[in-house]
């Protein structure tokens, strides 16, 4: 198959209301040629309701879409030339799979010559040559998805949306299609945007990935970025687990300062704005190194540590979950790496450790 | 421990073992009480036409021996039965048809709307069913007049969009209007429960790959809800073909139905014999035809089935 003229796409200032619920408020987004955006949310969030909005199956209340520059807010479904991916495939049933592909190039009026080469292309494409005979009930989940994939993709759509694509595959074949799609998507240059509640998804799949909440966005930018840097409590808890402290800045030295968190121990951070005087710091469980408590007394002066008692020990092959108590009663997770010469686990509950990282770990969230 | 798996490894194979023969026996005996009624009162009363249908009857009129098919040749060779005969299936045809037409909105809409409105719609559906046919009849009688002053007629002459009072009673038209005001709950409920089973999903994707609306409905629609159709057809037709009340009341000479016939032939001419050849035949033509409705429209679904 050709390589896809990649389109650029825009949202500017999206809303829908359902009577006097706001589904999407206020949503504007820029996605670049070729690239894959995924919205990431919680179910309710809007990110489907985004979604079908640029596909035409949601009419918008208010603001604008645009797809190369030339607004498309107005244009009718079935002539914004957008391929689309379902949850549940949605495949006709009463088609054969070639059928199913060459549905859209005959609503185009592509000539039957034309447009068997074309099926045939696009089976290839997704490696189902023998299959097109079939009937999609003959097929099994993934091959299901594939043939859905090629039926978008045959009639060269300005851009690809997946509506949650492999949320009905099971695990080992979701993360193998997850690659796969991406390489195509990759290889095709085709502007795409999903939508998933699944954080591995959208890290594994996106270049920029779109946390939503409450119909709103709630922070935009790449996978290391959103994980490292995330803006917020929710995006902070969402994407992956997040120890969060909150505190009172006692000094500052110039960028830096020493937040004195309510756990009773100090935590030193940068990037603090000037006017700040409270702080919420977000600690990555897999940044916490626990150690056993040696002799003396407990340090619990030195800032990014903490005295705590190992609460839980969960081991999940490679890692290890630690739920550590701290004085004040309050838990936080801390990831430990398993190195296979070593045995499950260093501590045991009840064990008395101390919990400390690196103050480069800690994330002052900008919105708190 | 191995006790333990034995045990539950066990269990299992038991009520598997069991299972399936008390599934079938039971259902047996759900069917029972329906199976004995209509053996009695159905399938014997039928078997019991068939066979009168080959009797003859002697001068003095009772109904005997010889075995004989001359009611058969009889019915192909007269007119005027072929004509009735003809009548029937067109009036049928032409009920179905138009019910196919029209309720498919009325199932869309149906499908489509929240639960309230949906609600509403069904017994507006359904609210005829309430009413007898015979009283129903006379109410069309009423409306449909040939004289200016039925309703029908004075309406469209003050309203100047006819100039001669239409001559719609005692037709075809009359029996194909009442037949379809009596059995149109019968095209729509099986329709709107066929399009109801469609996943919308599919609709959407048909519009994003660029059909406009009605290539959805012609391609995508239409084709999933044909066990709907050929449900609602099966039974508007059957019932329309087999109807009797419509065509006394609203039916002339022109338009007399095979129902009428073998009224006549029962009750009138006393020729109980060629009454049950036509009864027979009309069962015999009304299967036929819905088994080749459903032949013509489920046939790919059948291949698939078979593939």
């Amino acid at each position: 198959m050709a390589q896809m003229k990649s389109a650029n796409v825009r949202l500017e200032k999206l809303n829908k209301h359902y009577h006097r619920v706001v589904a999407v408020e206020d949503v504007s987004l820029a996605i670049e040629p070729g690239s894959m955006v995924a919205l990431l949310g919680p179910s309710g969030c809007g990110k489907t309701t985004c979604l079908r909005m640029i596909a035409g199956l949601v009419q918008p209340s208010s603001g604008e879409i645009f797809i190369n520059e030339q607004r498309v807010t107005r244009v009718p479904v079935h002539k914004r030339n957008i391929g689309m991916l379902f949850q549940n495939y949605a495949l006709f049933p009463h088609m054969t799979v070639a059928e199913n592909i060459a549905f859209g190039l005959d609503m185009r009026g592509v000539g039957k010559a034309d447009a068997g080469k074309r099926v045939t292309g696009a089976l290839d494409l997704v490696q189902l040559g023998k299959f097109s005979d079939r009937f999609p009930s003959q097929l099994s989940g993934g091959q299901q998805q594939r043939v859905a994939l090629a039926r978008a993709l045959v009639i060269e759509p300005a851009m690809l949306l997946l509506d949650e694509p492999l949320g009905a595959l099971d695990k080992g074949l979701r993360e193998s299609m997850q690659v796969e799609l991406r390489a195509l998507q990759r290889r095709l240059g085709l502007t795409t945007v999903m939508v998933t509640h699944d954080q591995d998804e959208a890290l594994t799949m996106a270049d920029r990935i779109v946390v939503m909440r409450d119909g709103r966005l709630e922070q935009v930018g790449g996978a290391t970025e959103i994980y490292q840097k995330p803006a917020s409590r929710f995006v902070a808890t969402f994407l992956g687990a997040s120890n969060l402290f909150s505190g009172k800045i006692e000094t500052r030295d110039g960028a830096g300062a020493l937040v004195a968190v309510a756990e009773g121990f100090g935590l030193l951070v940068d990037g603090l704005s000037n006017e700040a005087r409270e702080a919420t710091v977000s600690v990555r469980p897999e940044a916490i190194v626990v150690e056993p408590l040696g002799n003396g007394a407990p340090r619990t002066e030195v800032p990014n540590s903490v005295v705590a008692t190992i609460d839980q020990v969960v081991y999940r092959g490679f890692i290890n979950h630690y739920y550590l108590k701290l004085p004040g009663g309050s838990e936080i997770i801390a990831y430990q790496q398993n190195r296979t010469s070593e045995g499950a686990s260093s501590f045991a509950p009840g064990d008395k450790v101390i919990a400390r990282w690196d103050a480069s770990s800690n994330h002052v969230l900008p919105n708190g | 421990m191995t006790d333990v798996a034995q045990t539950t490894a066990q269990a299992p194979g038991d009520l598997d073992e069991r299972s399936p023969w008390r599934l079938t026996l039971s259902v047996g005996f759900l069917a029972l009480p329906m199976l004995a009624f209509l053996s009695i009162f159905f399938f014997y009363p039928a078997a019991n036409l068939l066979f009168y249908s080959f009797l003859s009857q002697d001068a003095k009129g009772i109904i005997g021996r010889p075995f004989t098919l001359s009611h058969y040749v009889h019915i192909a060779e007269i007119d005027l039965y072929l004509r009735v005969f003809w009548n029937t299936l067109q009036i049928a045809f032409v009920t179905s048809i138009v019910a196919i037409v029209m309720a498919y909105p009325v199932a869309i809409v149906m499908v489509k709307s929240n639960a309230i409105v949906n609600r509403v719609i069904s017994l507006i559906v359904i609210a005829p069913l309430i009413v007898s046919v015979v009283v129903r009849a006379y109410g069309w009688q009423l409306i449909l007049v040939n004289t200016p002053t039925g309703l029908l007629n004075w309406l469209l002459l003050t309203l100047h969009i006819i100039n001669e009072p239409l001559e719609l009673l005692y037709t075809k038209t009359a029996v194909v209007i009442g037949s379809l005001h009596v059995f149109f709950p019968m095209m729509v409920l099986p329709l709107a429960s066929a399009l109801g089973k469609i996943d919308p999903n599919l609709e959407d994707a048909a519009r994003m790959l660029g059909a406009p609306w009605w290539k959805v409905f012609a391609r995508v629609t239409l084709p999933l809800s044909i066990p709907g159709l050929v449900a609602g057809f099966t039974l508007v037709f059957s019932l329309t073909a087999g109807s009797f009340v419509i065509p006394v009341l609203l039916g002339g000479t022109s338009s007399t139905m095979l129902g009428n016939l073998i009224e006549q032939q029962i009750f009138v001419v006393y020729d109980w014999p060629f009454g049950a050849t036509i009864a027979v035949v009309l069962v015999i033509v009304v299967f036929a035809i819905n088994a080749l409705s459903m032949r013509i429209l489920e046939g790919r679904r059948f291949r698939r089935i078979a593939s």
